[in-house]
């Protein structure tokens, strides 16, 4: 499954357990989950499938704070979709 | 003072003569004539943004960030209408403001939209709506009373709006109501469409126009007559140059639409009001004789309308000939028997609407 | 430089009935025109320290409100007018200054582009800025009359107008509007409050606005930068706090308040940005304006900048 964005977007990251997003292709800005945040940067304009997204979330992220990487990971990126901030090819 | 908005938008180097008074005369006209984002990039094109003081140029340079945003938001929501259009098999077919937009022609330059206007086939128009409900676009309050109206003699269905956008759609079957006179076929309108985007739409460049004629000539709109006639003109210049075939078919299209009246006034004045520059003989080709003998007293109330919607701009008696253009637009849409109760009902609603309102 | 209390009376009030009274007003230049009393009567109380521009400069916002012939007259109502055209319903002339206050907000809030525009009150204390969004019914102007009257200057009560790229705050300070139970406690609160006309049953109920511009650099053009964010809220069944809130959240919540940052695209968001990293946000639940106010003086950092 591989995943894009409509439009690269910015974020503001204040280091809280929230981040900021602006989407320029809605024009929406949306707070977004730390974990969304993070997933929203591995994006640079470029497609990601859900196995490259795993890899590098796992590199990241201890595995004690999030067990099923994977299952939270499909969530959020379901949800992002559901924002029009990622579509589905 | 000696000067109009429609001479500024041709040469809009002449504000950097402009002392203050003049100025802020030019804005109010500017602003209540909707042609705000229009002038302000008229003047940026010239670079005179950057000659005009700051303090005057923040609010050209507003009006231009306005325009920016619009653009923006649609293409994003004529993605969203396009997928809702997808569901039931239909093509998006985009008219008027967001369609010159979208397409990026000459004529969307600073032009500001209201809502986003399409047109469907009329026999499909029912699966339309019921798709537009299931993406998220609801109707309105509207009264029983005006929902049958729209339903059953108009030439759209009562404005969809989008639950999260604020913006409103109008879904048209046709550029006229069954009722105005002229029978207009819109089917031959699908024949000659032009794809500005991918599965994305606009009626050909000679439809667009005698589209943009109809619309400021029937719908009794003239409080935006003059950016309707700008909108005319920017065409008219435009169109040749993207087909040059564009002059040879016009008058013929606009006969096997019954269209031609509306295609008179609108080379008329727009030659008279912007001095759009036409083919010889073309205004008359486009008349008929009963029109060439009522020239001068539509002359006479369309000149009024046409200028900017602002007090210092009115001649003399343009209050009597904009209420006698809104007749005369309610008249060429709708048989006369249908007319006197309708106007009645409308002005019986509005006195009740403002009071409630207070 | 001519100031609006220094025209002799029948000067004012010939050259309001003529249009002929431009004001400034923060960076922008407003022309009033009216030929209504209660409005002439608001703008002499609450617009004296007001100067007025000179007649060839450019004017941003021409703006009346008027009684036009008999059947107006005949009905006691009245019309806003910007530019010569009337963009909202006729208005009954016992509520015409309100409306007035509220025309002059909307042209700020609909024309103008070249600020990130934020819908709250700015108040500042020595070089400290503070800005205060809320929602309608949170107590933000009700506060931001006591900080006025509390040795605070009010910067604005209405817009918070941030230059992209700084933290600035663009002083506009134009009278506060106060309504029904408000107007008696700011009464009570100090009896140094002025008041110009009421306006009743509005569509917000009884309303009355307050001379703003009583600090003595309350007509001082330069910008401030901000230093807080405030977001105030009236309640009379929690207990009173000031606490910090997230920068995160503030800034979609302030982005919620805003008239314009979604018209402004990536350059709000940046603007945004800019602003929520140099100020600290803080949340004030209050009933007590004593209470508020007395919080207010002691905001960390506020001491170093008097």
């Amino acid at each position: 499954m591989m995943w894009r964005v409509h439009s690269q977007g910015r974020l503001y990251d204040a280091g809280e357990d929230t981040v900021v997003y602006f989407d320029p292709y809605s024009g929406d800005t949306h707070l977004l989950s730390d974990f969304a945040g993070y997933v929203m940067q591995q994006f640079d304009n470029r497609p990601l499938s859900t196995e490259d997204l795993v890899l590098r979330l796992s590199r990241a992220i201890d595995s004690a704070d999030i067990p099923d990487l994977e299952e939270a990971l499909t969530s959020v990126l379901e949800e992002l979709v559901l924002l029009d901030i990622l579509k589905q090819d | 003072m000696n000067f109009l908005l429609q001479q500024l938008l041709l040469e809009p180097r002449r504000s950097l003569d402009l002392d203050n008074d003049q100025l802020n005369l030019l804005l109010s006209q500017a602003r209540c004539s909707r042609l705000m984002g229009a002038l302000a990039l008229e003047l940026q094109r010239i670079g005179a943004d950057e000659l005009l003081s700051p303090k005057v140029d923040r609010h050209f340079q507003s009006a231009r960030l306005i325009h920016e945003k619009q653009k923006r938001d649609l293409v994003y929501d004529s993605d969203k209408i396009k997928m809702a259009l997808d569901s039931v098999g239909e093509k998006l077919v985009l008219l008027k403001g967001a369609a010159y937009l979208l397409a990026g022609l000459p004529v969307g330059r600073g032009r500001f939209i209201s809502d986003i206007d399409i047109i469907v086939p009329r026999h499909r128009i029912d699966e339309v709506e019921q798709a537009f409900i299931g993406f998220g676009w609801e109707t309105g309050d509207i009264d029983p009373y005006n929902d049958r109206y729209y339903r059953k003699w108009g030439h759209e269905i009562p404005p969809l709006t989008h639950r999260k956008r604020e913006i409103t759609l109008d879904v048209h079957h046709n550029i006229l109501p069954p009722t105005a006179g002229p029978n207009v076929d819109a089917s031959l309108l699908f024949d000659q469409l032009i794809e500005i985007r991918p599965g994305i739409f606009t009626l050909s460049w000679q439809d667009m126009v005698i589209h943009s004629a109809t619309h400021l000539f029937h719908e009794g709109e003239f409080h935006h007559g003059l950016r309707d006639l700008w909108d005319l003109d920017r065409m008219l210049r435009d169109f040749p140059e993207r087909d040059p075939h564009f002059w040879e078919g016009l008058v013929s299209r606009a006969q096997e639409l019954q269209l031609t009246g509306s295609l008179f006034h609108g080379l008329n004045y727009s030659q008279q009001v912007f001095n759009t520059p036409l083919p010889e003989g073309i205004v008359e080709a486009a008349a008929s004789r009963p029109q060439m003998f009522r020239k001068p007293l539509m002359d006479f109330l369309f000149l009024r309308a046409f200028r900017p919607d602002h007090p210092q701009c009115e001649l003399p008696l343009t209050n009597l000939a904009l209420n006698l253009l809104y007749l005369r637009s309610h008249y060429l849409r709708m048989p006369l028997y249908l007319l006197l109760p309708h106007l009645a009902r409308k002005a019986w609603m509005r006195r009740m609407s403002k009071e409630d309102g207070a | 430089m001519e100031l609006l209390k220094q025209l002799a009376p029948d000067t004012f009030s010939q050259r309001l009935r003529s249009g002929e009274l431009p004001l400034r007003i923060g960076p922008y230049i407003y022309n009033l025109q009216s030929n209504l009393a209660p409005v002439a009567e608001g703008i002499g109380t609450l617009y004296g320290d007001f100067e007025i521009a000179e007649p060839d400069e450019f004017v941003d916002y021409k703006v009346a409100l008027v009684c036009n012939g008999v059947l107006q007259r005949l009905r006691g109502q009245a019309e806003f007018l910007f530019d010569n055209s009337n963009p909202f319903d006729t208005i009954p002339v016992d509520q015409a200054y309100a409306f007035l206050e509220w025309g002059m907000n909307w042209c700020v809030s609909l024309h103008t582009n070249e600020f990130l525009k934020l819908h709250a009150a700015t108040v500042s204390r020595g070089s400290f800025a503070v800005i205060m969004p809320g929602v309608p019914g949170a107590g933000k102007s009700t506060l931001c009359a006591a900080l006025g009257l509390s040795g605070w200057r009010i910067l604005s009560d209405e817009h918070a107008m941030i230059p992209p790229g700084s933290t600035d705050v663009v002083p506009v300070c134009r009278p506060v509007s106060l309504k029904n139970e408000s107007i008696q406690v700011i009464r009570s609160f100090s009896s140094n409050a002025i008041l110009g006309p009421l306006s009743k049953e509005t569509h917000k109920g009884i309303v009355a606005h307050m001379k703003a511009d009583t600090h003595p650099d309350s007509h001082d053009a330069r910008s401030l930068p901000a230093q807080a964010m405030i977001f105030p809220r009236y309640s009379r069944d929690e207990p009173q706090r000031l606490s910090r809130r997230r920068r995160s959240d503030s800034f979609v919540l302030a982005a919620y308040h805003s008239f314009n940052y979604s018209l402004l695209c990536e350059t709000g968001f940046e603007a945004m940005k800019t602003l929520i990293e140099s100020v600290d946000c803080y949340d004030l639940v209050y009933h007590d304006l004593d209470w508020a106010v007395k919080t207010m003086d002691a905001l960390p950092g506020l001491q170093d900048r008097q």
